[in-house]
């Protein structure tokens, strides 16, 4: 086996009883379940006779996109990271026949699988709950069932998080406290939150770019996963490289 | 494998933090086959050396060669030939032993019997499927120098290993380390700062002190540097340390309070005898003896504070 993928397969491994797999398949399911309140509520409108019930759930794609997905992106990224900090895991894993750059790369792949596994699990629930809602209000449309539309806007979302993993990623696995990686994620997604309406600056923040990915609006959701995937490559690629240079004290 | 070959060699090594020195002008050479100990009180510059030696930091100046080939350039090739033990282990609270050795077996390489053989060599077989957040710190300890140990690597290098260990840990510990040598060729490079520790497992040694080396051979040759010493309890004992320093004589201060004086023989006694309580210095005790390794090893790091005394 290659040498990276054995750094994979090792992380992966790592993986094992951490509450990474359970917050990939929680959390988006939270945010398809409060879309189902807030359809609920307004039933008079959104499941009204011949409304589509799919896409009265689907909007659950933006909410998550805006708050949850960057949010999510932290939490994963400093679980990736605080597994090396405590205990000082870094000086024995660094002293194995690794290379530090594969550590980084396989770290921020696996993150990146995570937030995948999330989309995937958030795209389910959506035509899950679709079909429940049409099931217990046989009054809507029993289809056209959105399969393209909820999968391309939660593909455009994952592929727009890139920029946002890989910021996230070095912050957690750069910084030993918890409370820096926690704090920039937090405080970059409520500004994202305040300036989404605001199309000249937030089309340049990478907290942003999921939310606008996942907009029907015009030709921004395209730009939004080109810089989302750009971004994330370069700086997974700065990252990286700081990152290899420093002391393992 | 013969005594001619260098696995580790260091020369004019050198790292600073800050204003701080840690590792000055260190040239280190530990022959193959040998088990070395490296000495030196607590912040002497150890650990700072094997940090470099694993290719964790960067020296300032100076070179370090695993194998005969420089670290920089063969690092990974070094590494997959060197198990080691930093300072505590770092294992994964949330794993289970095994898992914790697994990770490492993948990494290296090795084939799957060689983590049953590492939990076998450390007695963890029984324990091997508890997470690793349940065990004790000795327990966590022999797991450490079972992933250092895992797959039997040619080098060994291990930052004090017996830390948190109890007495039978650390006598089993000890036996563990003398019979690697010949049971697998292995090279073994150990640092303590206790020499009592050390002198009974290793062939080589090399104190530091103050990020210098000021002593390297064998063993056999530091034991012939014992020659007659006194000891002396004094009050005060400044003054009285101050006046042996003016008659010619270094001392140290033990824990104890007692003051040790190198190379001193029956009419250098009983001079700095009358000197001291002419100078009405109060001398409780003062007697020739036959110094200990121990007193070699606290006069050349100058440093008898620093000691802990097991």
């Amino acid at each position: 086996m290659n040498s990276f993928l054995r750094i994979l397969r090792v992380e992966i491994l790592k993986l094992r009883r951490t509450l990474a797999l359970v917050l990939a398949g929680v959390t988006p399911l939270v945010v398809v379940v409060l879309q189902c309140f807030l359809v609920l509520h307004m039933k008079e409108k959104s499941l009204a006779p011949g409304a589509n019930s799919w896409e009265a759930v689907s909007t659950a794609i933006l909410f998550w996109a805006v708050l949850m997905l960057p949010l999510f992106v932290t939490l994963i990224t400093s679980l990736l990271g605080q597994m090396e900090h405590n205990g000082d895991q870094w000086k024995s894993l660094f002293a194995q026949p690794v290379r530090r750059g594969g550590v980084y790369a396989a770290k921020i792949l696996v993150a990146t699988g995570l937030v995948l596994a999330a989309h995937l699990v958030l795209a389910c629930g959506i035509f899950l709950a679709g079909a429940v809602l049409h099931l217990a209000f046989p009054r809507t449309a029993a289809g056209p069932i959105p399969w393209a539309q909820v999968s391309l806007t939660a593909g455009k979302a994952f592929l727009a998080s890139w920029f946002v993993i890989a910021v996230q990623a070095f912050i957690g696995l750069r910084w030993k406290s918890f409370v820096v990686a926690a704090s920039a994620g937090i405080v970059a997604t409520i500004t994202s939150v305040l300036m989404i309406n605001s199309d000249r600056w937030s089309r340049f923040f990478p907290w942003s770019l999921p939310a606008i990915a996942a907009s029907k609006a015009g030709t921004a959701p395209g730009y939004a996963v080109a810089l989302g995937i750009a971004g994330g490559l370069l700086a997974a690629l700065l990252g990286g490289r700081l990152f290899v240079r420093r002391d393992v004290i | 494998m013969n005594g001619s070959v260098n696995i580790i060699e260091t020369r004019g090594l050198v790292r600073r933090f800050g204003a701080l020195t840690a590792v000055d002008r260190i040239d280190l050479d530990v022959p193959a086959g040998c088990i070395y100990g490296f000495l030196g009180p607590n912040g002497a510059g150890k650990t700072t050396t094997i940090r470099l030696l694993l290719g964790l930091i960067r020296p300032d100046a100076g070179e370090v060669r695993l194998f005969g080939k420089p670290l920089r350039g063969f690092r990974r090739e070094s590494l997959a030939r060197t198990g080691s033990l930093v300072e505590q282990p770092s294992l994964h609270p949330h794993l289970t032993g095994r898992e914790n050795l697994e990770i490492v077996r993948i990494l290296r390489r090795r084939p799957r019997k060689s983590v049953d053989k590492a939990l076998a060599v450390v007695r963890l077989e029984k324990e091997a499927d508890r997470l690793v957040g349940t065990y004790s710190l000795g327990m966590r300890q022999r797991l450490g120098l079972a992933v250092a140990g895992l797959g039997d690597p040619e080098l060994l290098i291990l930052d004090e290993p017996t830390n948190g260990l109890d007495p039978a840990g650390i006598r089993e510990i000890r036996l563990l380390i003398r019979s690697l040598p010949g049971e697998l060729g292995m090279t073994v490079f150990l640092s303590s700062h206790l020499l009592s520790e050390v002198e009974q497992v290793a062939s080589h040694a090399g104190i530091v002190d103050r990020g210098r080396l000021v002593f390297q051979g064998k063993m056999a040759d530091l034991a012939e540097m014992k020659g007659p010493g006194l000891e002396i309890r004094a009050r005060p004992r400044d003054k009285a340390r101050l006046l042996l320093a003016e008659a010619g004589y270094e001392s140290v201060e033990r824990d104890d309070g007692a003051l040790l004086v190198a190379d001193a023989d029956e009419a250098a006694a009983a001079a700095l005898a009358r000197r001291l309580i002419e100078a009405g210095i109060d001398v409780s005790h003062l007697a020739l003896r036959r110094a200990t390794l121990e007193d070699v090893f606290l006069k050349m790091t100058g440093n008898g504070g620093e000691r802990s005394s097991s």
